[in-house]
């Protein structure tokens, strides 16, 4: 019964609901709603204390599950871990694959936020409402262009048959989904003015934008008015200067294969990041490391408390 | 104008449009950060479809009729519970179930990715080097050594630095810990470093889009 | 009427407009870039390693690359991608582009392996599907990046296009890393953490690694190489100028080099003006007592 549950999230049995007609999907459906109501209801109505342990349960169920599938030694031959007739190891690929759906639902969550901020925004006509307004014209620009140009590959059941044979229909215009090979590099759509014209740019300006900043900060901010300072501002510069050819010319006229080879500004700051940057590097993800794994287990023993771990209602 | 042109005069335009915020605030700067916000987000919204729902949820479900992906839709929704006090509740047991399955992978995590490092953090402090010929080779012996030496002392005392559970009274314990913050300043300043040539190449980006693609100064 | 301030250097040095400092910024780094100034670059061991790398691989296995990075890193990661795309064509390896960070790297990386290929002339003999085929994006959680690395099949389903794995030549029966495997090496070019996933997930299998990052990120991730976890390194736009001067490619990196040399000049000699004027402003104090 279990595995019958199972077996249609995996898609590589014969499953007795593959190629079924479209009401026995949603008879399915609706009886699933009606469980999930009834199930939720029912624990809505036990109240807090009944809520809080599901929540803890739901955290130490879920970790142990990876917990046992690391732990308990896999078979030798299939290097797959079972436990009781049930393989964790297979297991693990369906909850891996519904993680990724559900994960892929909560970006819904981001967008809802942005749209009500703006919304309010623009509703209330509060100041730099204007801006507000260009983020949904943008918004609404991009996700109609880049849906309407793929929209017939997801919802037109003959798409992957057809589409490269003659004849075959596209339901949109070329400025909505432009096909023609010799555009392949910059197809002539909105969506490529949009990709390539706009967000590439805008994405890549925003990010330099901080080159500035930098060079703002090293001139007003930067002062050596310790030791440690000193230290810190002659390692960047042996850094910078090592890693650019106008650097490296400083000590070019030490040899490469010569004794003193190792003076040469390039390889200080190689050895700066080997034999310095790299244990230090260590050293704090070692701490980093066993900090994660201690938190990890107050998540899943919920030995953590805050927003997560207790009822605020 | 060809299509071509007119998305680098785009591209170029919006470039200028947010490089102006160098200058002051001003509105231009204000709307091309919204229109890169929403273009974003929009973007975004696609490719979740595109390449997680799609293929993962919408095609099984529907187009194979896997009947059981419904429950993978009632946990999605099950987040956006969060905007009301009362039944808040079940965005916190769909989050904690995510948070619980990536605790209980911290193992593996913390296995695979930082245990081969404390293997590798025991380096042999002598090491002979014999050179080309097969002859022992005294430079590369003493260099080789001397750089594992280091490396083993620069872990320790580092380590000793965040070790908080005993007090540093032995001036073994005090002196690798003193020595363990400056050798982080050489480390911060390394990176200081990196950081200040990841910036720079990123503007440099820029130049090339405005002086070689709009504008063709670079040759 | 109110006599001027008298300016003494200290003022002139530390308090110079910020609009003027990003002009410098400008011309400095421009400069060079207009007048083609052409400086010899010193090649690093990490890079030296990842081309060793790429250079043992066998050709009846495919390279994953990683493409995890966004238009924001672009000037970094692109020419690394190029790069390294060019030198597998050359390799004549098949590889498979997927992204699990950034949503809009598969529409990047796309572009990049067009006209890689292009640049390299292979564009009658270099097929997607047959020789190389892109992913898409997934989203990066655990539970999923932990499937990921037990069966590539299971996780990935189809490439961007919706077209099922088994369907296309080169993603037909890949499903595992390591020696056993059908993937031979994993290269992230990647603009943010992505790697540490690989660390977690795919270094107990043995694959081999390798990481283009960022110069941000790259002081990180010595720790790493020096285990064995990470067979080769490149530290961004430098690290991308390496490897076309170490494979001969005439790239994008390797003439911006000039410009970035300027520009870290530029950064030094704006540190000691600014310094400077505090050293002559506590010089002074000290004079008057």
């Amino acid at each position: 019964m279990i595995l019958g549950l199972i077996n249609p999230l995996t898609g590589t049995d014969d499953i007795w609901i593959v190629g079924d007609p479209w009401y026995r999907l949603i008879i399915f459906c609706l009886l699933a709603a009606l469980l999930c109501t009834v199930v939720l209801g029912a624990i809505h109505m036990a109240g807090n204390q009944a809520t809080r342990l599901l929540v803890m349960g739901c955290a130490f169920a879920a970790g142990l599950f990876y917990v046992l599938e690391f732990f308990i030694p896999p078979d030798a031959k299939s290097q797959e871990v079972s436990l009781w007739g049930v393989n964790l190891t297979q297991m693990s690929g369906i909850i891996g694959n519904a993680n990724q759906v559900v994960a892929g639902f909560t970006f819904l969550l981001g967008v809802y936020n942005l749209v009500h901020i703006h919304g309010n925004n623009i509703r209330r006509l509060r100041k730099g409402w204007g801006y507000s307004l260009s983020f949904f014209i943008a918004f609404l620009a991009m996700t109609v262009s880049a849906f309407a140009r793929d929209w017939q590959s997801f919802f037109d059941p003959k798409y992957d048959e057809l589409k490269n044979t003659a004849g075959y229909q596209l339901w949109m215009p070329s400025w909505v989904n432009d096909v023609d090979p010799t555009h392949a590099l910059m197809p002539h759509d909105i969506f490529s003015v949009l990709f390539e014209g706009f967000y590439r740019n805008m994405d890549a300006t925003m990010f330099s934008i901080l080159a500035f900043y930098i060079v703002s900060a090293a001139y007003r901010a930067f002062r050596i008015r310790s030791k440690e300072a000193a230290v810190l501002m002659i390692t960047a510069v042996i850094m910078m200067m090592g890693q650019v050819p106008l650097g490296q010319a400083i000590t070019a006229a030490i040899p490469k294969d010569g004794f003193w080879h190792g003076l040469r500004i390039e390889e200080i700051s190689q050895f700066v990041l080997n034999t310095i940057n790299g244990p230090v590097q260590r050293a704090i993800g070692f701490g980093l490391g066993l900090g994660a794994l201690g938190m990890a287990l107050r998540i899943w023993l919920s030995l953590e408390r805050g927003t997560y771990f207790e009822e605020t209602s | 104008m060809s299509w071509e042109t007119a998305v680098l005069w785009i591209g170029a335009f919006s470039t200028l449009a947010l490089y102006s915020v160098l200058y002051k605030e001003n509105p231009v700067y204000r709307v091309a950060e919204h229109v890169f916000l929403g273009i974003a987000t929009g973007y975004g919204l696609f490719v979740v479809w595109k390449d997680v729902l799609y293929p993962m949820w919408y095609k099984p479900f529907i187009v194979e009729r896997q009947w059981a992906w419904i429950f993978a839709l009632v946990a999605g929704l099950m987040y956006y519970t969060v905007y009301s006090k009362k039944l808040a509740w079940m965005s916190r047991v769909i989050m904690t179930t995510m948070m619980g399955l990536a605790a209980g992978l911290a193992f593996r995590e913390f296995f695979g990715a930082w245990v081969p490092q404390i293997g590798k953090s025991f380096k042999p402090l002598y090491v002979s080097v014999n050179n080309e010929a097969g002859q022992f080779d005294l430079a590369q012996t003493i260099i080789s050594s001397a750089t594992n030496i280091i490396f083993v002392a620069v872990l320790i005392c580092v380590m000793a630095y965040f070790f908080f559970s005993f007090e540093h009274k032995n001036r073994v314990a005090k002196g690798s810990a003193y020595m363990g913050r400056w050798l982080m300043m050489i480390c911060f300043g390394a990176m200081f470093g990196s950081t200040i040539m990841a910036r720079m190449s990123l503007f440099i980006g820029r130049l090339d889009f405005l002086f070689r693609d709009w504008i063709p100064l670079i040759k | 009427m109110q006599p001027l301030p008298t300016r003494n250097w200290e003022d002139i040095l530390g308090k110079i407009d910020r609009r003027l400092v990003y002009i410098g910024l400008f011309l400095f780094t421009l400069a060079p870039l207009v007048g083609r100034w052409a400086l010899p670059l010193n090649t690093t061991e990490p890079t030296k390693m990842l081309k060793k790398a790429f250079d043992g691989l066998p050709q009846d296995k495919v390279v994953l690359i990683a493409s995890d990075w966004d238009a924001g890193t672009q000037a970094e990661s692109r020419p690394q991608l190029t790069a390294v795309v060019r030198y597998l064509l050359r390799k004549k390896l098949k590889f498979i582009l997927f992204s699990v960070t950034t949503p809009t790297s598969p529409q990047l990386g796309q572009t990049v392996v067009e006209r890689a290929i292009e640049a390299e002339g292979m564009k009658d003999t270099w097929q997607y599907g047959t020789h190389w085929a892109n992913m898409g994006y997934r989203i990066a959680n655990a539970p999923w990046l932990r499937n990921f690395a037990r069966s590539i099949q299971d996780a990935m389903k189809n490439d961007w296009k919706g077209v099922p794995l088994a369907k296309l030549d080169v993603t037909r029966g890949v499903d595992k890393f390591g020696p056993e495997g059908q993937v031979s090496m994993l290269v992230d070019v990647t603009g943010s953490s992505s790697i540490d996933n690989w660390y977690a997930y795919l270094s107990p299998s043995k694959v081999t690694i390798g990481l283009a990052c960022t110069g941000v990120m790259a002081p990180e991730q010595y720790p790493f190489l020096d285990s064995g976890q990470l067979s080769g390194l490149l530290t961004g736009m430098k690290g991308a100028a390496e490897f076309e001067q170490l494979t001969e490619q005439k790239g994008f990196a390797l003439a911006a080099m000039a410009g970035q040399s300027f520009a870290h000049l530029y950064i030094f000699i704006m540190l000691v003006l600014g310094n400077l004027s505090v050293i002559l402003g506590t010089m002074k104090k000290r004079a008057r007592g």
